[in-house]
């Protein structure tokens, strides 16, 4: 069955008739055929049912399979970081919905400690801003950022263009995805790109109840209760955020002293709002919030019933506070486990690509 | 499909019978009026290592009204690579202009619309990494004045968002239907700047601001 995480299909219906007569322009018509066989490569990207439409311009990025797969490779790849030790996944490994379950402050290059916790990645072509700060306005813009960290792979896109440029497989998948082995910046990051966006999770329980294919247990239908209740405001359904940022209460971590976005724009009004994270796979994305600082979901229940800060930029949403009884409490986790897609934890596709550096295994 | 199949069709008609373009040339140099400098340079006191910044959105005027626009107008000038310094527009034929005008910079739209290629590829150098943004203008070099133990400037400037967006327009007549040159009087900026206070700008910011204005001020056509 065709589920949500899967959302590509082949697509691409051309249209072309009429204009054969203008025999004159043979070499046009030669060039339409051409890049119409190049389109008929490109896919279609399946948005789940009852889903809003994707924020990401495909348009500026038509999907591909050979892109997707090149986007994968990189991703996987230890080749971005400066010596050679640090891939993508290191710090956003699949068997954890792409988080660093391991560690509050994801570790980086020479074992240095970054200053964040490493979020899950799902579900970003619906994302309109990026990292907890929402210092990345796009998701193409998104790779440079780690890779320019001097805590996480330490390097620059030139560098890493360069070095794809002398290495044994990425000419061939360039000219795989982009018909020939210019390797550009552009190219890089619209592949990397197509990757994160075919990371789609959408085959929860919490989907198949939503679909009419299984219902909620008792305790998971009094849970989704609670959450639409007092968390939905901010982890909006079907993709359990709003992408605001906001402040849900949280004390200054007093060592870092992080200020969320105010970070980036200097304003007090932005003082301690973070992105609202998407709550999809939270099971497996412990350690929580932006500075990993609860290690289980009952610490973060506990955090909204009985530990919010009143601070000048605390929600309006949480501003009244949240009495759970002990059973609610339950209540609410039973739903919030609801929301782990195993399947997508799991898919092979969007595994290492073995194949692409080891050749394709016969079994 | 429809509409890239009409303007291949638009392309291979025009090629044929529209009105041949006579080109205008467009060569930037480092410094104004009389002295001009080729990088690494001294000036006075300071060394100056690299001098690059974004010139978009440009359009030719008559009278104050654009007479020409230029497409897809992104040009990012390097004056440590020659090839940067100089192009060809691709303007009509008889064409009357009296100023040029353009953005010292890249506008928030091209900001927030993810990954471009050719001279807006995030791999030229031109892009925060730790917080999405062009930098518009950069100079890098060192001075006495400066109170670091290693005498050095950066200033990187950018910013697209509002209080702290830095992309300034610059207006300047030229010489009727002549080549233009375009003179940056990078002394005349340098000297503006009190380096003993500030000297290393790396993200957008109110100081930013008024340096890009300042930036601006100092072109014009020789
Ligand atoms: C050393 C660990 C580390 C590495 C390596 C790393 N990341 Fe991240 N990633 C993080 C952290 C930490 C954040 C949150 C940072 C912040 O908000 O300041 C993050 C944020 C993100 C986000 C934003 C998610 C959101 O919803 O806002 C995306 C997308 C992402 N990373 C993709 C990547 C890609 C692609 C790579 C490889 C080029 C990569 N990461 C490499 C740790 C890492
Ligand atoms: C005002 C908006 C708002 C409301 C209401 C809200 N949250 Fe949050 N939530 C946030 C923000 C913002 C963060 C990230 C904060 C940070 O890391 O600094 C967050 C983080 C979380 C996380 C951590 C996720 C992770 O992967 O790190 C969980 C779990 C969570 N919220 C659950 C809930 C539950 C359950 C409720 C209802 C009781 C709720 N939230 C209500 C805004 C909200």
């Amino acid at each position: 069955m065709r589920r949500g995480r899967d959302p590509i299909s082949k697509g691409g219906k051309m249209f072309f008739g009429a204009m054969r007569k203008w025999a004159v322009l043979v070499s046009c018509v030669a060039a339409m055929l051409l890049s119409m066989k190049k389109e008929k490569a490109s896919l279609q990207f399946k948005v789940p049912d009852g889903w809003p439409r994707p924020v990401y311009n495909l348009q500026n990025n038509p999907l591909k399979k050979e892109t997707i797969l090149l986007g994968r490779a990189l991703f996987h790849d230890p080749i971005l970081s400066e010596d050679s030790t640090i891939s993508c996944t290191s710090c956003h490994l699949q068997y954890t919905a792409f988080s660093h379950v391991d560690h509050a402050l994801s570790h980086g290059i020479n074992d240095s400690i970054g200053t964040r916790n490493s979020p899950t990645l799902a579900n970003l072509a619906w994302s309109t801003t990026f990292m907890w700060d929402g210092a990345v306005n796009h998701l193409d813009m998104q790779p440079l950022a780690p890779i320019a960290h001097p805590a996480e792979m330490a390097s620059d896109i030139s560098v890493v263009l360069m070095k794809l440029r002398r290495s044994q497989h990425y000419p061939q998948l360039f000219r795989d995805a982009y018909g020939d082995t210019g390797i550009t910046g552009e190219r890089f990051l619209k592949a990397m790109s197509q990757f994160m966006v075919s990371i789609v999770s959408a085959g929860s329980k919490y989907d198949e109840v939503q679909a009419g294919k299984a219902t909620f247990s008792e305790q998971e239908q009094k849970g989704y209760r609670i959450f639409k209740q007092h968390c939905a405001a901010c982890h909006t359904e079907p993709l359990f955020t709003n992408n605001t940022l906001a402040n849900n209460g949280l004390t200054m971590d007093s060592v870092l002293r992080d200020t969320g976005r105010m970070k980036i724009t200097g304003r007090g009004e932005d003082s301690l709002l973070f992105k609202v994270p998407t709550l999809r796979n939270v099971e497996y994305s412990y350690p929580y919030m932006h500075d990993g600082r609860f290690e289980r979901l009952q610490e973060v229940i506990e955090h909204y019933t009985t530990g919010i800060v009143h601070g000048p930029t605390l929600s309006p949403e949480l501003q009244k506070k949240i009495s759970l009884s002990a059973n609610d409490k339950v209540d609410l986790l039973a739903f919030l486990l609801t929301l782990t897609d195993r399947e997508f934890l799991y898919d092979t596709s969007y595994s290492f690509p073995r194949f692409v550096f080891f050749g394709q295994a016969k079994d | 499909m429809m509409r890239m199949l009409m303007v291949l069709l638009a392309a291979c008609v025009s090629l044929g019978c529209a009105a041949q373009s006579r080109p205008v040339r467009v060569t930037y140099v480092l410094g104004g009026g009389n002295e001009q400098f080729v990088l690494p340079t001294r000036i006075g006191n300071k060394r100056i290592d690299l001098v690059r910044f974004y010139v978009s959105s440009v359009e030719l005027m008559r009278g104050g009204k654009p007479v020409w626009k230029e497409p897809g107008s992104y040009h990012l000038v390097d004056f440590t690579d020659s090839g940067t310094l100089a192009y060809k527009m691709k303007t009509p034929e008889h064409i009357h202009f009296d100023r040029i005008r353009f953005h010292l910079g890249i506008d928030s739209a091209t900001n927030v619309s993810g990954a471009m290629g050719g001279d807006l590829d995030p791999a030229k150098g031109m892009y925060w990494a730790w917080q999405s943004g062009y930098i518009n203008f950069k100079i890098e070099g060192t001075s006495p004045d400066v109170p670091s133990a290693k005498h050095e400037f950066t200033f990187h400037l950018g910013g697209y968002a509002a209080p702290n967006a830095t992309l300034q327009t610059v207006d300047i007549a030229v010489r009727e239907g002549k080549d233009i040159v375009i003179g940056l009087d990078v002394a005349t900026f340098l000297a503006s700047i009190e380096m003993d206070k500030v000297y290393h700008i790396m993200s957008p910011c109110a100081e930013a601001v008024t340096l890009s204005a300042k930036a601006a001020k100092c072109f014009s056509a020789l």
